[in-house]
Formats: C-alpha cells, structure tokens, sequence
C-alpha cells in the first residue's frame, strides 16, 4: 500500500486506542495499592455515607440546635 | 504552619495521589476476609483522590501544603437548598500525623465558613457527620467547639454555630 499524503480538512479515522478516554484502568493499581475499581467503590460508599445530601430531618435537627443555643447566649 | 490553597486544576496530581491511611490498602486475612483496620480513612481517602478541582460552585476543596508537598485536604460545601453548611471531608496525609494539621484545617474552614456567611448574608451553622468508630475525628470536632446532637443514619452529627 502506497503512502497518501494527508490533505488538509479531509477527516481520518483512528483506531480506539488500548485505553479508554481519560487513560482510566480499571486494573491499574495506584500508589495506594487500589485499583481504580476498588478505589471507585470506597468513594461511593463515602458519598452515600458521611457525605451525602442533608435530610430534611438533619436539618431540622442542626436549625433545633442552632435556635436553642442562640436563645441560650441571648439569655447569658 | 501549612499554606492553605484553593482547589485548582494546578493541583489535581497532588489530589489524586493522597494518601491518608495506613495501610493504605484493605489486607486479606485469613478468617476476616478482606479488612482495613479504619475502612473509614480508606473510604474518605478514596473520595478526596476521585474529586475534580475545582470544586463546583457551592463547594469547595482547601489543601493545606508543608515543605515536603500536600499535608491535608478539606472539602466543605453549602447543605441543600443552602440552609447549613456542611463539612464534608477532612483528611491529614498519612506522612504528617500528629503535627495538628487536623486542628489547623478545621479552624482554616470555619474561618473561611465566617467570611461566607458575612459575605453572602446567611444565617448558617455548620455540621459535620463522623463515623462512630473514628475517634480521632470525634475528637477534633469536640476540641473545636462542636457539639454532638444525635445518630442519623449510622453517623453521628456534630454542629456547631459560627
């Protein structure tokens, strides 16, 4: 097959590349010893966790507390 | 002393390469199976290493450098529909433990929790939620003032005004 010179604005197609956009791994093991799978895992279950989204019941909870201590200081 | 910094694209190596447990990976053991002795520094440190900088607006990610690099990382935000403020990460690198660095990071972000406040014109507190067995977090909240107001949904709340 003869080379073809490329001409300019005539798009080509690429091959898809041995890793996906972003060169994520999904086995590749990071400096601390996860990959990002497990790694991905453990954030998740932190998002779920402590760092979810308030309920309205926290906030009730937080707005309860700030109240009281505020009418405590206003008293003091 | 630690120079704090916001979040920025500039700094998301340094991020994605925070490590803030030891072991920093779970072990398999014999008869536990796969076991971390504090899953809950695996958990946050693997969240902290997944967040893009900058942090969205309405949130926002601190780190804290020493001379050797990024010593601690802080990730704050507004609560929904931005009642309250929330804490919702804080992390010191397994490198630099002991030094205080958690106690620094937590009066950087109330500071910067108050010029919030004045500056949008809110009446906000702020809370955090800590895994009930982490009683280093336990007790870094109860020395900056926080009060414990209850277990919701398997973490306790601590809050306190600004």
């Amino acid at each position: 097959m003869s080379y073809v010179e490329p001409v300019a604005g005539v798009p080509t197609l690429t091959r898809a590349g041995a890793t996906p956009p972003g060169c994520r791994n999904e086995r590749a093991v990071g400096n601390d010893g996860l990959t990002d799978l497990e790694r991905e895992d453990l954030a998740r279950k932190y998002r779920e966790g402590p760092a979810r989204e308030a309920t309205d019941e926290e906030l009730r909870a937080v707005a309860e507390w700030l109240r009281r201590r505020r009418a405590n200081a206003g008293l003091a | 002393m630690l120079v704090w910094r916001s979040g920025t694209k500039a700094h998301q190596q340094a991020l994605c390469q925070f490590v803030c447990t030891d072991p920093p990976k779970a072990n398999y053991d014999e008869h536990r199976g796969k076991h971390h002795p504090r899953p809950w520094e695996l958990e946050v440190q693997s969240h902290l290493r997944g967040q893009r900088l900058p942090a969205p607006p309405g949130s926002a990610i601190a780190l804290g450098f020493d001379q050797q690099g990024l010593s601690a990382v802080v990730e704050y935000a507004f609560s929904r529909s931005e009642e309250q403020f929330i804490i919702t990460a804080l992390a010191v690198a397994q490198r630099c433990q002991r030094r205080r660095y958690g106690t620094e990071a937590l009066q950087y972000v109330l500071q910067s929790l108050r010029v919030t406040r004045v500056n949008e014109g809110v009446d906000c507190g702020v809370f955090a939620r800590i895994d009930p067995r982490n009683d280093a977090s336990r007790s870094l909240f109860d020395r900056a003032g926080f009060e414990y107001i209850g277990l919701f949904g398997g973490y306790e709340m601590w809050v306190s005004d600004l």
